[in-house]
């Protein structure tokens, strides 16, 4: 199996340092194959909603930057482990911008699923998506809004999603713990 | 003295979006009613320091802060969410009665799906001492693809009508009506005919741009070795 684990985090952010390491460690333990990628080391413009990879350049964003090189890893991989700090109650600008940067990975078309509208897949395979935000204190407004955030991106992508908040008042034991959980409920294994 | 509100376009398509459009009308309105009113297009102000620095002071002198912005990807596009990381970072504002924030957000999908974004604006506000004074969410933002509202006549009635109540109570202190709220998000045409629209406009769109086969797959995986 392959994984992204995918750093969303700022560089003074050390809650999500740690997890981030755990998460490594563990993906290692179950004999992953893992690709990472720290976003704010990466040139990657904002998505600017101009339907170029929809209507120009289908399935490829008009940016020849890293957003591509990511689109192209997430299709080959079989799982993104993104680790994020909350911001009010969704994601880092960082990840955000991954992730608007995907929509080429989609189709431009409407379609009516489960009584919602979503746009059809382009490919047949798409990566499951973990999300673990982390967040200094603990709060269940922040926490409510950040798991059907990602919940929402599972149904949007039509793809398995499960997220998983640390707080900076859990030891090392718990985390690692609660990120084990994780990764086995979305059978996560090499 | 002069009340104050300033419009945050969250758009990064900016003057050419439907936000500004629907932020656009709700500041005509606030300025027809005596208001001083000024625009920001966050996509350009979280580029530098003293840019954001700039609308930084604005909202601190304001009464009404009206964040107009589209769904992307079920929450707000990137540069929103760094002008409010932005703003979490810079701190709390010195403006002790206020300002109070309201939020306008489309989706380019036929039904309302930014329950997450007003979500994400809630918590905005109330962790920079900001008053939350409501939202008019709406699906459909793709017909009004940066018209002004006016010119675009009948089609837009239901919504004029919820920007000019929100408008009216917003002066008055209070909240956006729940029925501004309502009325707002119950869409200019049917579902299926806003996918069959929709739908067709991307084809045209796509053949206006010579693309050959709008489901290419540029990422295609090889299949397992057998």
């Amino acid at each position: 199996m392959k994984a992204m684990l995918v750093d969303g985090s700022f560089s003074n952010d050390t809650l999500s340092q740690k997890v981030l390491e755990m998460a490594r460690i563990q993906l290692g333990a179950r004999g992953v194959d893992v690709d990472e990628i720290v976003l704010r080391e990466k040139t990657m413009h904002d998505c600017i909603g101009c339907f170029g990879c929809w209507v120009k350049t289908p399935g490829l964003c008009i940016f020849d930057d890293f957003g591509r090189v990511y689109a192209r890893m997430e299709m080959e991989t079989d799982v993104v482990v993104a680790v994020t700090p909350v911001t009010y109650g969704g994601y880092s600008s960082l990840f955000k911008r991954a992730m608007d940067r995907q929509i080429c990975v989609l189709l431009p078309y409407m379609k009516s699923r489960d009584g919602e509208t979503h746009h059809p897949l382009r490919y047949r395979f798409y990566p499951k998506l973990l999300v673990i935000g982390t967040l200094a204190q603990p709060s269940d407004g922040l926490e409510s809004t950040f798991s059907k955030l990602v919940a929402r991106n599972g149904i949007n992508g039509n793809t398995k999603a499960d997220s998983l908040l640390v707080t900076g008042d859990k030891d090392e034991g718990a985390i690692k713990e609660s990120i084990s959980a994780l990764l086995t409920r979305s059978e996560v294994v090499g | 003295m002069t009340l104050k509100a300033v419009l945050l376009v969250g758009s990064p398509r900016g003057e050419k979006s439907t936000s500004s459009s629907l932020g656009a009308y709700m500041m005509t309105g606030l300025e027809g009613k005596g208001w001083d009113c000024v625009r920001h297009y966050i996509g350009s102000t979280v580029q530098s320091i003293s840019d954001f620095e700039k609308v930084f002071a604005d909202v601190e002198e304001a009464q009404i802060v009206v964040l107009a912005a589209p769904l992307y990807v079920d929450s707000f596009p990137s540069p929103v969410i760094q002008f409010m990381e932005m703003f979490g970072v810079r701190g709390s504002i010195r403006n002790t009665n206020g300002p109070r924030l309201c939020l306008i957000v489309n989706c380019g999908f036929p039904e309302d799906q930014n329950m997450l974004a007003v979500e994400i604006a809630k918590h905005f506000a109330s962790e920079n001492g900001m008053e939350w004074c409501g939202s008019l969410s709406m699906g459909q933002g793709g017909i009004i693809w940066g018209k002004g509202l006016e010119e675009m006549g009948g089609r837009t009635r239901r919504v004029r009508s919820a920007l000019d109540r929100s408008v009216d109570a917003l002066v008055e202190g209070k909240c956006i009506p729940e029925g501004a709220s309502r009325s707002f998000s119950k869409g200019m045409v049917p579902a299926f005919l806003y996918r069959y629209i929709a739908n067709k406009g991307w084809e045209t769109a796509g053949k206006r741009n010579r693309a050959k086969n709008l489901k290419a797959r540029p990422f295609l995986r090889a299949p397992p070795p057998k």
